[in-house]
């Protein structure tokens, strides 16, 4: 491998847009985005990866030792808890192998966000879209408390853009439903609201949108009404409405809710013109590991195996619940792709399989090192719409090992 | 020769392919191959004894949907079907969750116990092949394969109405099956997937698409054309227009009839052959397209055998399955367009033997069963999971080979389906060799799979071994051995080995200026590169594939 070089075309593992046409400088194991990025990218490529030891109880070890500590932990453990789940396919993959035969619960760092989601599947289904689909068709984009700037930096940019159409549409008027500040571009249109207020916004619009009038509404959503009857007016005129939502961003309290009513208005505007959603979801690997786990198990994330076959709880096996109420008793925290993602507290032992990072080697109880997909090594993971996966190349000579072979490893001795 | 030799004694052959029709016959097997009695004697290292027993290739199942998006967003759209059928690992076998939609694990487990040995997805989308292949790659024991699904792809539409020639046509369908691993072609709904995005609720065969203005016959015959010129042994698989919908047995006559001599396979027939006729304006319409069948012999089907109980259908049918959302049991549903590419609907379905409709689709596939006469041109399937779950394949079986059994079942059905329909005049009862026509001879020469369905020497040593039993539902459900590559896999009924499978494809050739093309498309309308299309066999070979079989074509 030469010393420096210019990489062009590069796949981002750092969102779940998985924007393929990067342009990376390196310098020995140092990365530089220098065209088409974001912040994220720059963050995620550009951190400096010390080379790091496995570490036992914060003393330097070799990898057997290591790996030796995680199994006894996990063997002897009555219920282990693996946790991130943040990785590519094939990290997912020994991820969930390890889990069922230590009889771990599995969740993904964004469980929550995810199951928002999952439970308006699994109580009502949806419509939904891809992002190719948005680009070429969507001539009106609503996004629902949904501001793309932190975790989706370029969705905008890139898919809702004016960017060529195949359908030859005239333009495209994008909306947005949500707290003010949010980055939108020009000539968006705002129905500015608190993150508690979408969901009543949603709920008004549907009304309207089925030709009824909303009852005696509070004097804020009066003050809306005349931009949601527009808004109305266009979900009937328009030949292809997307509904975008970010379930992390919207109300921890409601926002399955918030996710169902937007369901519920896309099914009634299919009845006569098209529209669909688009869930921008699945960071840290999380579209991954929630389809790898649903095609190996029939169950995605929080799903456990304490008796033997996989069982699927949503809410016993949410990280948080079992390691308050489960009695977890050994947690392996994977995350190869942002080390600042703190493992949650517990008092349980920590096996930790993450981007190196001191801090944690200095903490868990086992520590290992790993590379990241994308740029240490090739691999593949989901997009948002859980339809495209991107094959992932490594960039520059890895320092460590694969989350995937350290958790074959620990699986072989458990 | 280094290998160890197996000699499997005394069984009862079934061998269609090579003409042998219940022969008390040796069967040698060596390197995971059939191989010639050895001349000299050379003793082998081990026997089986399967004297009295029968003895049949692996069977082979043509249109299966074991793997990709669709089926995924069934399994966690139905957590509580999974839930009733949990299934803990072994020491040999990873756990999962059996069911309407079996995880890929079990999925693997369960054809191999059943005497299958090789599945093949039906209608992988290009933009989701990369998933599919991972998630077949999981898929154990049983050799896969995919048919890319194309003909709402924005991309070809637009090569078909902007009149490209023939060979830009050929030469972009020969790089999506290269770039995506597949085997065949499949068309779904032509053009109709897509006009569906244009808000277009149906579109007949010589019906214009709105914005293209090309017809599902134009999408259907270039597609065919492609097929053929390329020497892709499979015909195009065809789902055709109007699936579902009460008369659109005309649909199907016409569609075979646009065929023009070009091969076809006519996939879950049963769903086309509905007449409008009688009381209940619904008819059977299949005596008419067996005829049309019978007829053209290049058309070949499968049929899609309908199963009563719980269901889900998955298809890349968005247009039809929006339709569908309405009979969803549960009420769910999900459908989605998906990257200028296709789409899919998943809508969960509970048949009926009380209910009119389902119990006179089940005469409709019977029919069609026993009224196409050349077994080589009809296979076995149920669609699965659309028509219900490949496990039903025992109990289709007893229904073929078994009249006053089939008629027994047809009286406990909705009356009305019975005064439909003429299945309980026919005799014709399967024999054994047409049943291994149906379930492994006849897919493997459909497929041009040379060196599977059959068990002269040189072919995989694909073997499954059945007590032969009064009841064939009980023969065929639990069969004594499989073996996989000359590997025993299977053991009444249990799988006692889990090797991975193969993955089969073709790699036709094309003019390399298509990708100049489509990168520019990529780039321009898609937002990423056209060349992330491309499954590399070294990802799937590090995902657990066992290994790749590229097939010859048609010369």
């Amino acid at each position: 491998m030469k010393d420096r070089e210019t990489i062009r075309d590069v796949v981002c593992p750092f969102c779940s847009l998985l924007c393929d046409d990067l342009r990376v400088e390196r310098r020995g194991r140092a990365l530089k985005v220098t065209g088409n990025t974001c912040a994220r990218a720059r963050k995620g490529f550009e951190r400096s990866d010390p080379e790091l030891e496995c570490h036992v109880r914060g003393r330097p070890a070799t990898v057997e030792q290591a790996a030796d500590h995680a199994a006894r932990l996990l063997r002897d453990a009555r219920q282990p808890l693996l946790a991130g789940m943040a990785a590519d396919v094939a990290g997912c993959r020994a991820a969930a192998a390890l889990a069922e035969r230590c009889g771990a619960i599995v969740d993904h760092v964004h469980g929550e966000a995810t199951h928002r989601n999952l439970r308006v599947l699994q109580s009502r289904g949806w419509f939904l879209t891809t992002l190719a689909e948005v680009a070429n068709r969507a001539d009106l984009v609503i996004l629902v408390g949904t501001d793309t700037r932190e975790n989706y930096p370029r969705f905008l940019e890139r898919w809702a853009g004016p960017t060529p159409s195949l359908a030859r549409r005239k333009g495209r008027t994008i909306f947005y439903v949500g707290p003010a500040g949010a980055r939108l571009p020009d000539g968006s249109r705002s129905i500015p609201c608190t993150r508690e207020q979408v969901g009543d916004v949603i709920g008004v619009l549907r009304t309207l949108h089925a030709g009824r009038e909303p009852g005696k509404t509070p004097a804020w959503l009066s003050r809306a009404l005349p931009g949601l009857r527009e808004l109305a007016g266009q979900l009937r005129s328009a030949a292809y409405t997307v509904f975008v939502w970010s379930p992390g961003e919207l109300d921890p309290v409601g926002g399955d809710l918030v996710i169902h009513d937007v369901c519920e208005l896309v099914a009634d505007i299919n009845r006569t013109t098209r529209a669909a959603g688009l869930s921008l979801a699945g960071n840290d690997g999380g579209a991954t590991c929630q389809s790898v786990l649903a095609w190996q198990y029939g169950f995605p994330m929080r799903v456990g195996f304490a008796r033997g076959a996989p069982e699927y709880d949503p809410l016993l096996n949410a990280a948080g619940r079992a390691l308050d109420e489960g009695g977890i008793d050994a947690m392996v925290w994977l995350n190869a792709f942002n080390p600042d993602l703190d493992p949650p507290r517990t008092r349980a032992p920590l096996i930790a399989l993450t981007r190196p990072s001191p801090r944690l080697a200095g903490e868990a109880e086992v520590y290992f090192p790993v590379t990241v997909p994308g740029l240490d090594h090739g691999g593949a993971m989901f997009r948002t719409d859980n339809v495209v996966s991107m094959p992932l190349r490594g960039l520059r000579p890895p320092a460590a090992r694969r989350a995937a072979d350290i958790l074959e490893m620990i699986a072989d001795r458990v | 020769m280094s290998e160890p030799l197996l000699k499997l004694a005394g069984g009862t052959v079934y061998d269609p392919a090579n003409g042998i029709d219940g022969v008390r016959k040796d069967l040698y097997v060596q390197g995971g191959r059939i191989v010639d009695a050895p001349a000299d004697g050379e003793a082998p290292a081990r026997t089986v004894d399967l004297d009295g027993l029968v003895v049949m290739p692996g069977g082979i199942d043509i249109h299966s949907h074991i793997g990709g998006g669709k089926v995924n967003i069934a399994r966690m759209l139905l957590p509580e079907n999974a839930r009733k059928h949990p299934v803990e690992a072994t020491r040999i076998t990873r756990g999962g969750t059996a069911g309407i939609v079996p995880s890929t694990f079990v999925t693997g487990y369960q054809y191999a116990a059943m005497g299958y040995t090789a599945c093949f997805e039906p209608a992988m989308l290009p933009a989701n092949a990369r998933h599919a292949h991972l998630e077949m790659a999981d898929v154990p024991i049983v050799d896969s394969g995919a048919y890319v699904l194309l003909g709402s792809d924005d991309f070809f539409l637009r090569l078909l109405a902007s009149g490209a020639s023939p060979e830009m046509r050929r030469d972009y369908a020969a790089w999506i099956v290269n770039a995506t691993q597949s085997l065949g072609i499949k068309v779904v709904n032509p053009g109709g997937i897509n006009a569906f995005k244009f808000n277009q609720r149906s579109l007949d065969l010589d019906e214009k698409h709105p914005f293209y203005g090309v017809t599902p016959r134009d999408v259907l015959v270039a597609l065919a054309q492609a097929v053929a010129e390329l020497g892709i042994p499979h015909s195009l698989h065809v789902h055709g227009c109007n699936l579902g919908v009460p008369g659109n047995v005309d649909t199907t006559l016409r569609t075979i009839a646009a065929s023009e001599g070009l091969p076809v396979h006519l996939t879950h027939l049963q769903f086309h052959c509905y007449g409008r006729e009688g009381d209940r304006k619904f008819s059977s319409g299949a005596a008419a397209v067996a005829d049309a069948v019978n007829a053209n012999p290049n058309i070949s089907v499968d049929v899609g055998q309908i199963i009563f109980g719980q269901t889900v259908t998955a298809s890349g049918d968005t247009m039809l399955q929006f339709g569908a959302r309405k009979r969803a049991q549960p009420p769910k549903w999900v459908c989605m367009d998906i990257e200028c590419d296709a789409g899919c609907g998943v809508v969960p379905f509970h048949y009926r033997d009380r209910n009119f409709v389902n119990a006179l689709q089940w005469c409709v596939g019977l029919e069609l069963f026993l009224l196409v006469r050349d077994p080589w041109r009809v296979f076995l399937t149920t669609d699965h999971p659309n028509a219900g779950p490949f496990s039903a394949y025992p109990h289709i079986i007893r229904l073929l080979m078994d009249r006053s059994y089939r008629n027994e079942v047809l009286r406990t059905l909705h009356p009305a389906a019975r005064r439909h329909s003429t299945l309980e005049s026919i005799d014709r009862e399967y024999t054994l060799q047409e049943i291994a026509i149906i379930t492994r001879a006849g897919p493997a020469r459909a497929l041009g799979l040379r060196d599977l369905g059959h068990l002269g020497p040189g072919a995989r040593a694909d073997i499954t071994v059945y007590s032969p039993h009064r009841n064939p539902e009980q023969m065929f459900a639990k069969p004594r051995y499989v073996f996989k590559n000359g590997e025993l896999v299977a053991r009444n009924g249990r799988v006692i080995a889990a090797p991975a499978g193969d993955l089969h494809v073709v790699r036709p050739p094309f003019d390399a200026q298509i990708e100049r093309h489509l990168e520019r498309h990529f780039r321009r309308y898609m937002g990423i590169s056209a060349s992330r299309l491309r499954v590399e066999a070294d990802e799937l070979l590090a995902h657990g594939r066992g290994g790749i079989q590229a097939h010859p074509l048609r010369t």
